[in-house]
């Protein structure tokens, strides 16, 4: 064997080894997960909410296709922030037989992947999509380009090959997640433990589990909480990502005939101050060009409810019984638009 | 496209793979052009005509610079080239920071107020015009001869392992490598050439630790100084003296994460990029930290920014401004905000001071003291103290924020409860914080580990890769931070 074979075939056995090295955790990573109780890899595991979510358009739109032609269908779409409005109660408060509201509110929501949903939710045909938004919904990020027609790459890799989708559906969303509770769980010596408090999902709000005792926090506790996201938001540039995405929806429903209700979801004092002047005039311009350009009125919560004893934190409304002011003000809103 | 995403992973796979198979080395070269290129366009898609007229700006540039014998032309020319990038580096940076700086003071006059221009700013842009702006002032001072070919100087702007956060490579350093592969080259074996088994070890274990101190350590410890620094309502002084250190700590494995895995990279293809942190947080001094934080953007501004100013061949005042100067704009390169600037100010006032001291009192600095194990503690500490430091103004944006957590930092409360709860509340990562600190400790007493740990035979070698990909893979967590330094 010459020089030139033997340097070959140590460069093989470099590059054999270091790709074991970089499989095994993965193959580690893949094992825990599947042999660790169901309930855990669920939790864990964002993709069986994408799963429950493909079923419950097809749920909706059987649903909708059934329903007699009087049904009108309001669906609130939005972000953590918008799930925390109680579909049943603003269904009774708004004292209207006909009238079906469903929260497809999703955690972490954005409007550039509220995007992809946008034909199935057109299909339903609801009468009414009342969006929230807020600030975490435009944050910026990484790069955002105005929607030239230059090919994008990232969109062939992940849409049309479907690769980065392959990735998402073996691993975990989260491994840190399933590794400390993995950890945890050894270490107590006791699986049951994990994930058993009872949580409740309601049929017109799918995409929320909450415990059965949702917890309202003081403001002494508020006051210690900080926001945890980095608000990297910068700019009203129509033609970022989300911003784009947000007008785009707005047009495609319209385009549709089903009106679109904007309103700016709760956030505590707490958090508004942690938020730079430029943010919230940003955040301000937005609002002006959805307006002026969709000619919506957008309906302001941002500093409404701050005086008010109904925070989880300082973020979100409460789930509890007893928070019923922000049902109450989407309620409201609603039956406006029903009933100019 | 991110080091820390499955595409990158792929790409640069591929890459080698074809680099392998092609054995044309010309036809090696222009495909990792066309891949670097790749790269690029993957996220900022049509802005890669900025890095092409920056490119062909500099290339036909540094021609006429090299082919002009007069004077007066070349420095139209150096000037139109510096312009040129320097232009689109602000059109693009520091548009709108200029004009909110405009409005506010046309705001007190009452003039009307102009409307942002909104750019989304070019991936790297930062980069890569200081990259090519040192080609053409190198060719100016006859220390560099241009570049025969547009694909060379092509290849040495885009190089895609440093081309969007660095290190700011100099052609002088780079083009000679690339000029030994494609010319002196007469062998048939090409892809050993170009791929071989110590680069390749030291380039996989140089990326294999870049990922874990980006995605394990930098990540990790990133909740903390995210928490903190969010919300400056009752924060105590011990908190924020956490936040800091898990700031610094953050940006540290953060940045010379991106680094080792670029210099990797970069390695296995066979060129050799230049080291961008030398264990900063041992620093003793304002001098010596610089000489080991992001080095090439440093040697940058000395060599042409400081010794242009005159640097301290001048009096002492002019040398102490000279500093501040540097550093203020050192400080404005990271991003078009007053943070930076007070960052940069700061620093520069540190690199003043010190020089001062120094001039002020020569026999202190060179006492017995400062020699012994005891005295270089007192000295690392007394410097990392106003290193920290200057990391709240970086870190935080809001004026007011900044103003109180440094007065909070400075002027201790000893309020010890608000941060027992915060660690608790935070085990996990202050533990990685606290792991971090002890490996950046060993690292620094034991010299260079990751190439130590490149020779070691390939069992070992093997064990410890497969360690440190479980760290990552497992304690991933599913929300990974962007690299800092993209956004500069």
């Amino acid at each position: 064997m010459n020089e030139y074979q033997i340097k070959k075939n140590q460069n093989i056995k470099i590059s054999t080894v270091a790709i074991i090295a970089l499989l095994i955790p993965f193959i580690l990573l893949i094992f825990s997960e599947n042999i660790w109780n169901e309930d855990f890899s669920k939790k864990s595991n964002e993709i069986k909410l994408i799963e429950e979510k493909k079923l419950f358009f097809k749920e909706i739109m059987e649903l909708v296709e059934n329903n007699s032609s009087n049904q009108r269908t309001v669906f609130l779409l939005g972000s953590s922030h918008v799930i925390r409005i109680n579909a049943t109660q603003v269904n009774e408060l708004i004292l209207d037989e006909d009238v079906k509201i469903y929260n497809l509110g999703i955690s972490a929501d954005q409007p550039t992947t509220r995007l992809n949903d946008l034909d199935k939710i057109i299909s339903t045909n609801p009468e009414i999509v009342v969006y929230g938004i807020s600030y975490r919904d435009f944050e910026f990020p990484y790069q955002n380009l105005p929607p030239l027609n230059f090919p994008e790459p990232q969109h062939i890799f992940y849409t049309q090959l479907g690769i980065g989708n392959i990735f998402d559906s073996i691993f975990p969303s989260n491994p840190q997640w399933l590794t400390k509770n993995i950890l945890k769980d050894i270490v107590q010596m006791n699986p049951s433990k994990i994930n058993k408090q009872e949580k409740i999902i309601q049929s017109n709000t799918p995409f929320f589990e909450y415990y059965k005792e949702p917890k309202i926090k003081t403001n002494k506790d508020l006051k210690k909480m900080k926001p945890t996201l980095e608000m990297s938001w910068t700019d009203t540039n129509p033609k970022m990502k989300n911003i784009y995405a947000l007008d785009k929806i707005i047009t495609e429903l319209h385009n549709h005939e089903i009106k679109v209700i904007i309103f700016t979801t709760p956030l505590h004092e707490y958090y508004l101050n942690s938020l730079s002047d430029s943010q919230k005039n940003q955040f301000l311009e937005l609002k002006k060009q959805l307006t002026e350009k969709h000619k919506i009125k957008i309906y302001n919560f941002e500093e409404k409810y701050n005086e008010l004893n109904i925070w989880a934190d300082i973020a979100h409304i409460s789930y509890h019984r007893n928070a019923t002011e922000y049902n109450k003000d989407i309620a409201e809103i609603i039956s406006m638009e029903m009933n100019p | 496209m991110l080091f820390s995403t499955v595409e990158f992973i792929i790409f640069f796979l591929l890459v080698l793979t074809t680099i392998v198979s092609i054995r044309n080395r010309k036809f090696q070269h222009l495909f990792i052009l066309g891949a670097s290129y790749f790269f690029f366009y993957y996220t900022s898609n049509y802005l890669i005509i900025l890095l092409i007229f920056s490119t062909l700006l500099d290339f036909y540039a540094g021609r006429e610079i090299w082919k002009t014998h007069n004077i007066t032309r070349k420095k139209v020319i150096l000037g139109i080239s510096i312009a040129g990038n320097l232009g689109l580096l602000g059109f693009f940076k520091y548009a709108d920071f200029g004009i909110s700086q405009l409005n506010s003071i046309g705001n007190s006059f009452g003039f009307e107020q102009i409307p942002f221009l909104n750019l989304a700013l070019p991936i790297g842009i930062s980069f890569y015009t200081f990259q090519s702006i040192s080609y053409t002032i190198d060719i100016y001072r006859g220390k560099l001869e241009p570049s025969k070919s547009i694909k060379e100087f092509a290849f040495f702007v885009a190089f895609f392992p440093q081309l969007v956060a660095g290190p700011i490579v100099r052609a002088k350093d780079f083009l000679p490598q690339l000029r030994e592969k494609i010319e002196k080259f007469n062998s048939k074996k090409k892809s050993l050439i170009l791929i071989n088994n110590r680069n390749l070890k030291l380039g996989i274990t140089l990326m294999a630790f870049g990922f874990l101190k980006k995605m394990f350590f930098a990540d990790n410890i990133a909740p903390i100084a995210n928490e903190i620094f969010s919300n400056s309502i009752s924060t105590t002084s011990f908190e924020i003296w956490l936040g800091t250190i898990a700031f610094g700590l953050q940006i540290y494995g953060d940045f010379s994460g991106y680094s080792d895995i670029a210099i990797g990279a970069a390695l296995i293809l066979g060129f050799k990029l230049p080291m961008n942190f030398n264990k900063p947080y041992f620093a003793t001094s304002p001098s010596d930290f610089w000489r080991r934080w992001h080095m090439s953007l440093s040697s940058w501004l000395k060599d042409y920014l400081y010794i242009p100013l005159g640097g301290n061949k001048k009096s002492s005042g002019k040398t102490y401004l000279n500093l501040i100067i540097v550093m203020i704009l050192g400080g404005l390169w990271h991003g078009a905000a007053v943070n930076f600037l007070v960052w940069g100010a700061l620093h520069g006032s540190y690199l003043a001071i010190h020089k001062g001291l120094q001039k002020t009192f020569p026999k202190l600095s060179e006492s017995y003291f400062f020699k012994t194990k005891f005295g270089k503690i007192i000295s690392i500490a007394i410097t990392q103290y106003f290193i920290f430091l200057a990391w709240i103004p970086f870190r935080v944006e809001n004026a007011n924020d900044t103003f109180y957590f440094m007065s909070k930092f400075i002027l201790i409360d000893f309020r010890i409860l608000e941060v027992t709860e915060f660690i608790l509340g935070n085990k996990f990562s202050v533990f990685i914080l606290i792991l971090f600190i002890i490996l950046n400790f060993i690292s620094f007493r034991k010299g260079n580990i990751i190439e130590k740990i490149s020779k070691l035979n390939l069992k070992t070698w093997f064990i410890i890769i497969t360690t440190i990909s479980i760290s990552i893979v497992f304690f991933y967590n599913g929300n990974p931070e962007d690299f800092i330094y993209f956004k500069f």
